[in-house]
């Protein structure tokens, strides 16, 4: 599901735009802030660490540090199937901390006016509402703004 | 280092904890007064400028106070008493009270180099003093013509606030009453932009609760406002909040000629600095710690490529080549990254020198009498690590001074000397600092620990204590919650703590005691955490890294050796049945040990609690620089951390200790 960029995403960041970037897992278009990333990496497997939370894949070494992987399906409660073979990491700087989140495909940037964000529609059935912050409508459907502190908090 | 050292100067304390700081502080004063001084010749002296020289000297006295120099810290007291008549608009901001300013720096300067120099200073400062009390103070504020603020407004300002209001009208700058409604929810944060915003375009002046009505039903806020933009800009900047903004006074030019104004064009002489130290932020260091890790994993990889490149090409002299200087660069590089884990060692004495008078302190507190010896103070250990001991060490000695030594008549009785005798003794061995806390009281009595052990709980009655048994039962976390009893035994308060805070540091702590003789306290850290020996070992499909201070032995695993006890696997060591651990119960998902395969275990803990570690097989033995592993995952149990052994993998770092205590709590829920 990629919409054609609208108007705003094209014209690129206006200072009263917020540029976020947008990717998708399991289908859906979900987009965080661009400000917090770090780096974009190809996903490969991390070492599993004993009694993390379910939603961490494990560590990964990058540049010096150790990210802490979230898995973003198991995170958005997303069926656990079988990952595409193009999965890519987005490091974030998180409290002096990196994290990555796992994603299916980076999509895009795009800068969005405060204006179009609107209430996450119900339709699109969403498991666990806490970890959003609305959505977008697109052309082709909606991009759904995640909550980034919520996201990376730690679920128990 | 005994501590009665009267005989030992200070001078080396003082190039540690004073010099440095003193230096940037001076430095700071002096650049900070130049700059005002351009600043008040081209008539903008802000006010964050005196505030900041403020805080400085402020800072300055604290420091020589703390380091007992008397005469620095009065003459800093009266450049600071100054600075604050500036601030407050008591006294007028001129070239009299710069050059004054200019002169008490520099006599600082030329007093600290003095100490610095020959231990102590003897420039007379008598006078500067009494001309920088002495400089005349501005009469109180005047009306402020064609300001309409509220009287009750204007009359709740600090002195503060009414002199910057004042001082900004004379600058002919409009004044301008914010009035603010802002969502309860997120009012700190909405607060905070507004501020930032109004801050980039004037001064706020005060910030304060709306008690009349402002607009809107939030809380409330009033702001007052100084700036040259027009009032629609400044309401233009504010349009996506609920504000009004209502301008108390207009710039009909300045108020009145600002005092002074002559720009002495004075050259300031610059001076030679008096430390030969330089203080470092430790995350800086960390920073360059990383990168030079970083490195070592780039160059690891070039290692490996090179090597295989020759496998391929063998006869090629010019990969042999490449092979050859690879490989040389590796050890320099091992000796760059030692060198800067070296620059984050600092010497115990730090804390050793702040525990001596503590306890002069709590002894004459608690009515003893103590001589406390302190050895070993050069032995250095990491800034971090050394942070996190001073308060397992004062713990550890308010117990020895508290229960372990005895009143002196008690003493006497008992055919000791009156006083006390507490040692402090560090020393390095291997890779790990080992500091001993000894006392020679009462020690710790086998008969009152099992009896507050069993009064608490955890001993069945009428069960025989060993020795080792009780001083390792004192570390018990209900142990010490039975205080009346602990105390009794002589020790035992708080150990739990203690121990919990030393195995957070990656470290291990023992007690030893005769009976009527005294107790020993054994602490052993990393000297580092940074970078330390580890033994890389393969098990369940991964590599782990086990450092090498807490590994006693390796061994080939027996089958017939094997035992079940419960839940726990057992293994018959020669020296005494062995808790195992396996890594797979740790891991989900992880593959099961091939059947028949050949295992090893790795025997690691503190004596008395060691377990072994079950493994397939040996990798190697390296130095590694241990990462945090971040805050989602740090608190997990046996586990110090994670490294990158040079193939872009996290290889996760074992804690045997922590493993080993797993272990323990399993055995007391089963």
């Amino acid at each position: 599901m990629s919409a054609p960029p609208s108007e705003s995403e094209r014209r690129g960041a206006a200072p009263s735009l917020e540029r976020l970037l947008i990717f998708a897992i399991g289908g859906q278009e979900f987009a965080i802030p661009i400000e917090p990333i770090v780096e974009i990496v190809r996903h490969r497997p991390p070492t599993p660490v004993p009694g993390a939370d379910p939603s961490v894949e494990g560590i990964l070494p990058l540049r010096g540090r150790m990210v802490t992987v979230i898995d973003g399906r198991r995170r958005l409660g997303l069926d656990d199937h079988e990952r595409a073979g193009r999965a890519q990491v987005i490091v974030m700087e998180d409290a002096g901390e990196w994290v990555g989140l796992v994603v299916d495909a980076v999509a895009r940037v795009a800068a969005v006016a405060s204006a179009e964000r609107q209430p996450l529609p119900a339709a699109l059935g969403l498991a666990r509402p806490g970890l959003y912050g609305g959505a977008l409508r697109r052309e082709g459907g909606y991009v759904v703004l995640l909550d980034l502190a919520r996201m990376l908090q730690a679920e128990r | 280092m005994t501590d009665d050292r009267g005989e030992r100067p200070d001078r080396e304390r003082l190039e540690r904890d004073f010099f440095p700081e003193a230096e940037e502080i001076l430095d700071g004063l002096g650049a900070g007064i130049r700059d005002l001084e351009t600043s008040l010749a081209s008539g903008r002296a802000g006010p964050e400028r005196i505030n900041a020289l403020f805080r400085l000297a402020h800072s300055l006295k604290g420091l020589a106070g703390m380091a007992g120099l008397q005469p620095l810290s009065d003459l800093t007291h009266d450049l600071e008493d100054l600075l604050d008549g500036l601030r407050l608009g008591r006294i007028g901001l001129g070239p009299a009270a710069i050059a004054l300013m200019q002169e008490a720096v520099d006599a600082l300067f030329r007093m600290a180099r003095e100490l610095a120099a020959s231990g102590a200073a003897s420039l007379d400062v008598a006078p500067l003093r009494q001309r920088l009390c002495g400089l005349e103070a501005l009469p109180p504020p005047a009306a402020a013509p064609g300001l309409t603020l509220d009287p009750g407004l204007r009359a709740a300002l600090t002195e503060y606030e009414e002199h910057r209001l004042l001082e900004n009208m004379r600058g002919g700058r409009s004044i301008f009453l914010v009035r603010l409604s802002l969502d309860p929810g997120g009012f700190d944060r909405g607060l905070h932009r507004v501020l930032e915003i109004l801050g980039g375009r004037g001064e706020v002046i005060s910030t304060g609760p709306d008690a009349a009505g402002g607009p809107g039903d939030g809380m409330r806020f009033i702001l007052l406002l100084a700036s040259e933009a027009p009032e629609a800009a400044l309401a233009e900047s504010l349009r996506e909040f609920t504000a009004t903004i209502e301008a108390v006074r207009s710039p009909e030019g300045p108020l009145e000629d600002a005092a002074g104004g002559g720009a002495a064009d004075a050259t300031v002489e610059e001076l030679k600095g008096f430390s030969t130290s330089l203080r470092v932020p430790v995350a800086r260091l960390d920073e360059v710690l990383v990168q030079v890790g970083d490195l070592s994993i780039a160059l690891a990889a070039l290692e490996g490529a090179a090597a295989r490149a020759h496998d391929s090409h063998p006869g090629d002299r010019e990969v042999r080549e490449i092979d050859r200087q690879v490989r040389a660069l590796l050890p320099r590089l091992r000796v760059l990254q030692r060198s800067t884990v070296g620059t984050r060692l600092a010497p115990l004495e730090r804390i050793f020198g702040r525990l001596g008078p503590m306890v002069g302190r709590m002894a004459r507190e608690a009515g003893k009498e103590v001589a406390l010896h302190a050895l070993g103070g050069e032995t250095e250990i990491d800034k971090a690590l050394m942070d996190g001991l001073a308060s397992p060490l004062v713990q550890l000695l308010r117990n020895a001074l508290g229960h372990g030594i005895e009143p002196p008549d008690e003493r006497e009785r008992a055919g000791k000397p009156r006083r006390g005798r507490l040692v402090l003794s560090a020393f390095r061995k291997a890779n790990s600092v080992v500091v001993d806390v000894i006392d020679d009281g009462r020690g710790i009595s086998t008969a009152a620990v099992r009896a507050s052990a069993e009064a608490a709980g955890l001993v069945a009655p009428g069960r025989a204590l060993s020795d080792v048994e009780a001083w390792e039962m004192i570390f018990a976390p209900g142990f010490s919650t039975a205080s009346r009893v602990s105390q009794v035994a002589g020790r035992g308060v708080g150990l739990d703590l203690v121990r919990r805070s030393i195995r957070r540091l990656k470290g291990a702590i023992e007690a030893r005691s005769v009976a009527g003789r005294g107790a020993t306290f054994t602490l052993t850290l990393p000297i580092t955490l940074a970078l330390v020996q580890a033994l890389i070992v393969r098990a369940c499909g991964q590599r782990f890294a086990i450092p090498v201070a807490s590994v006693r032995e390796n061994l080939r695993l027996e089958a017939s050796r094997l035992r079940r006890e419960g839940r726990r696997e057992m293994y018959d060591h020669p020296l005494g049945s062995l808790p195992l651990v396996r890594l797979e119960a740790l891991i989900p998902g992880a593959p099961e040990a091939p059947p028949g395969g050949q295992r090893f275990a790795v025997v690691a803990g503190s004596p008395g609690r060691h377990v072994g570690i079950v493994i397939d097989g040996f990798v190697g033995q390296q130095e590694v620089v241990i990462k945090p592993v971040g805050r989602r995952l740090r608190d997990l149990p046996g586990l110090a951390g994670a490294t990158d052994l040079g193939d872009a993998t996290a290889v996760l770092v074992l804690d045997p200790e922590a493993l080993a205590g797993e272990e323990k709590g399993e055995r007391a829920a089963v």
